[in-house]
C-alpha cells in the first residue's frame, strides 16, 4: 500500500516537474524537489482523482517528504 | 551545525550564534490626505527602542501608493534619531543609483550625527524602471553603478575627497560636511536572490540584506554559505558576516486570531509574489478559478507556515531556530504589510516574548533540554 502510494506520486511528481522518476524517492522533500503551490495543488487534484476522495492540500505542508505524505494519505484511508 | 565554519560562537553566546530582531517598514498605503500617517512606525521604532530591538529599517520607495509612505528613508530617521536612543537606523536600502553618492553621505552624516552614530546603510541597485525617473541614464548598468557609488559614499565617509566638475567645468576636489560620528561604516548590499549578490557582498567584506521571496529557506541556507566562503576567500572572518532576513511578521496569542488578521493582506500579496510568478503567470491563468483559490489558500498556508512570523511565539519559535542555524544573523520584522496599525502595535507585546524566547533558547542548555522534550 505506502509503496503503491510512493511510486503513484512519484510518478506524478516527476511528470509534473518534468524530471525522470529515478531521481525522485521516498526520502525525497517534496519542497527541495522543487514543487511550488501550483505543481502541490495539481498533485493533490490528481491523487484525489486517483484515490477518489478529498485530500487536504495542507497535508504535504506537514509532511515534508514524498514516504511521509503516502504515510499520511495510507493513515487516513 | 557547531562544526561548520559559520556557526563558530560569538562571544557572549557559547554554543550558538546570537540572534537579532529588529523592525522593518515597506509597505504602508499612502493614498489620500491623512493626518498621523507615521504614527505606526514612531511608536514602534519607540517600542523596539525601549524593549531590546536591534533596530529599525526604512526602505527608499518611489511613485507608488505601496510603500508610498518612505520615499526618503534619511528624512524618516532624522525623525527616529529624536525619538529613540538606543536603536539602530537602518536604511533598508539606499536605492544608490538614483542619487549622487555626495548627496547620500551628506545626509546619512546628519542622522549619523543626530543619532549619536546610529546609522547603518544597505544599499539596493534598483529594479522599478519608474524609479529611474529620477536617473535614467544609469539604468542600465545600475549594477556596476551601484558598486561604483558605494566606494564612494565610503570614501567620502572617510574624510576622503572626490574629483568632480564644478559650475564652470572645473576639476575640484570635494569632500562633506559634517563630518560623520562614525569614523566607518560596514555596508550591507541588498540581495533578493540571486547568489551572485550573496558572492560580491562576502567578497567586498560587506553584510547582507535578504528575504524569502524570491528564494526558500534551502536555497538562502546555500547562498549563505557562499557568502561566508566568500569572506574567507577574500580575507574576511567568514564569522563576523551579518546577515539580516526580512520576514513578514504578525505575532499574536492565539493562532486563530492571527491568521484571520493577516489573510487577507497576505493574499493579496501572494496573488502578486514570487511563488507565483516563478511557475510563469500563464499556469496561474491557465487555472480555473477553483483550481486558482485552491493554489492561493496552500500558497498562504505555506507561507504563513514556513516563511513569516505569522503565529504565536510558541508557533514561530522553531522557524527562528532553523533560521539561525542556516546562519541568519537577525530577523528583520515586517511590520506594515496590510493588518491594521492599532493591531500590528499589540501585536509588539507577542513579538517581544517570541524574541525573548529565542535568545533563551539559544544558550546550550535551553537547546539540549528542547532535544530532550
Amino acid at each position: 500500500m505506502i509503496h503503491d502510494l510512493e511510486a503513484m506520486i512519484i510518478a506524478i511528481t516527476a511528470r509534473l516537474l518534468k524530471r525522470s522518476a529515478d531521481t525522485l524517492h521516498p526520502h525525497t522533500s517534496l519542497a527541495a524537489a522543487g514543487m511550488e503551490s501550483i505543481n502541490s495543488i495539481r498533485l493533490i487534484a490528481e491523487l484525489e482523482t486517483r484515490l477518489g476522495r478529498d485530500i487536504d492540500p495542507t497535508l504535504i505542508l506537514d509532511t515534508p517528504t514524498i514516504g511521509d505524505l503516502a504515510k499520511a494519505l495510507a493513515v487516513h484511508h | 551545525m557547531s562544526d561548520t565554519p559559520h556557526a563558530k560562537p560569538k562571544a557572549g553566546t557559547p554554543g550558538a550564534r546570537s540572534l537579532d530582531f529588529s523592525m522593518m517598514f515597506f509597505s504602508s498605503d499612502a493614498v489620500g490626505r491623512q493626518r498621523h500617517r507615521y504614527d505606526l512606525l514612531i511608536s514602534s521604532a519607540e517600542f523596539a527602542d525601549r524593549n531590546g530591538f536591534a533596530a529599525v529599517w526604512l526602505p527608499e520607495r518611489h511613485f507608488h501608493r505601496f510603500g508610498g509612505l518612505y520615499p526618503n528613508p534619511a528624512v524618516l530617521a532624522a525623525a527616529l534619531a529624536n525619538r529613540t536612543s538606543r536603536i539602530r537606523l537602518r536604511a533598508g536600502s539606499v536605492i544608490i543609483p538614483l542619487h549622487d553618492p555626495l548627496r547620500v553621505a551628506e545626509e546619512w552624516s546628519i542622522v549619523d550625527n543626530l543619532s549619536d552614530g546610529r546609522v547603518d546603510l544597505a544599499f539596493g541597485q534598483g529594479w522599478n524602471p519608474n524609479d529611474f525617473v529620477l536617473a535614467p541614464e544609469r539604468y542600465a548598468d545600475r549594477l556596476e553603478g551601484m558598486y561604483a557609488a558605494i566606494r564612494q559614499v565610503d570614501a567620502l565617509w572617510r574624510g576622503e575627497r572626490l574629483q568632480r566638475r564644478n559650475g564652470v567645468g572645473r576639476m575640484v576636489d570635494i569632500g562633506i560636511f559634517p563630518t560623520p560620528l562614525q569614523d566607518t561604516f560596514t555596508p550591507w548590499i541588498t540581495c533578493a536572490g540571486a547568489v551572485e549578490r550573496f558572492v560580491e557582498a562576502g567578497a567586498m567584506g560587506a553584510n547582507v540584506l535578504t528575504a524569502l521571496l524570491f528564494q526558500d529557506q534551502g536555497e538562502l541556507s546555500t547562498k549563505i554559505q557562499a557568502y561566508r566562503d566568500a569572506r574567507g576567500r577574500h580575507g574576511h572572518d567568514p564569522d563576523t558576516g551579518h546577515v539580516t532576513l526580512m520576514l513578514h511578521t504578525f505575532v499574536g496569542d492565539d493562532m486563530g486570531t492571527v491568521q484571520g488578521q493577516v489573510r487577507a493582506p497576505m493574499m493579496k500579496y501572494l496573488e502578486d509574489s514570487v511563488d507565483l510568478w516563478r511557475q510563469k503567470s500563464e499556469a496561474l491563468d491557465a487555472l480555473s478559478p477553483v483550481e486558482k483559490t485552491r493554489v492561493l489558500e496552500f500558497a498562504f498556508q505555506r507561507y504563513v507556515r514556513s516563511q513569516s512570523l505569522c503565529g504565536t511565539p510558541e508557533s514561530c519559535l522553531p522557524l527562528v531556530r532553523q533560521l539561525a542555524a542556516v546562519g541568519v544573523d537577525e530577523i528583520a520584522c515586517l511590520l506594515d504589510f496590510g493588518v491594521t496599525a492599532e493591531s500590528v502595535m499589540e501585536s509588539l507585546g507577542s513579538l517581544k516574548r517570541l524574541k525573548e524566547s529565542a535568545g533563551h533558547a539559544s544558550s546550550p542548555a535551553d537547546a539540549e533540554a528542547v532535544t530532550a522534550s
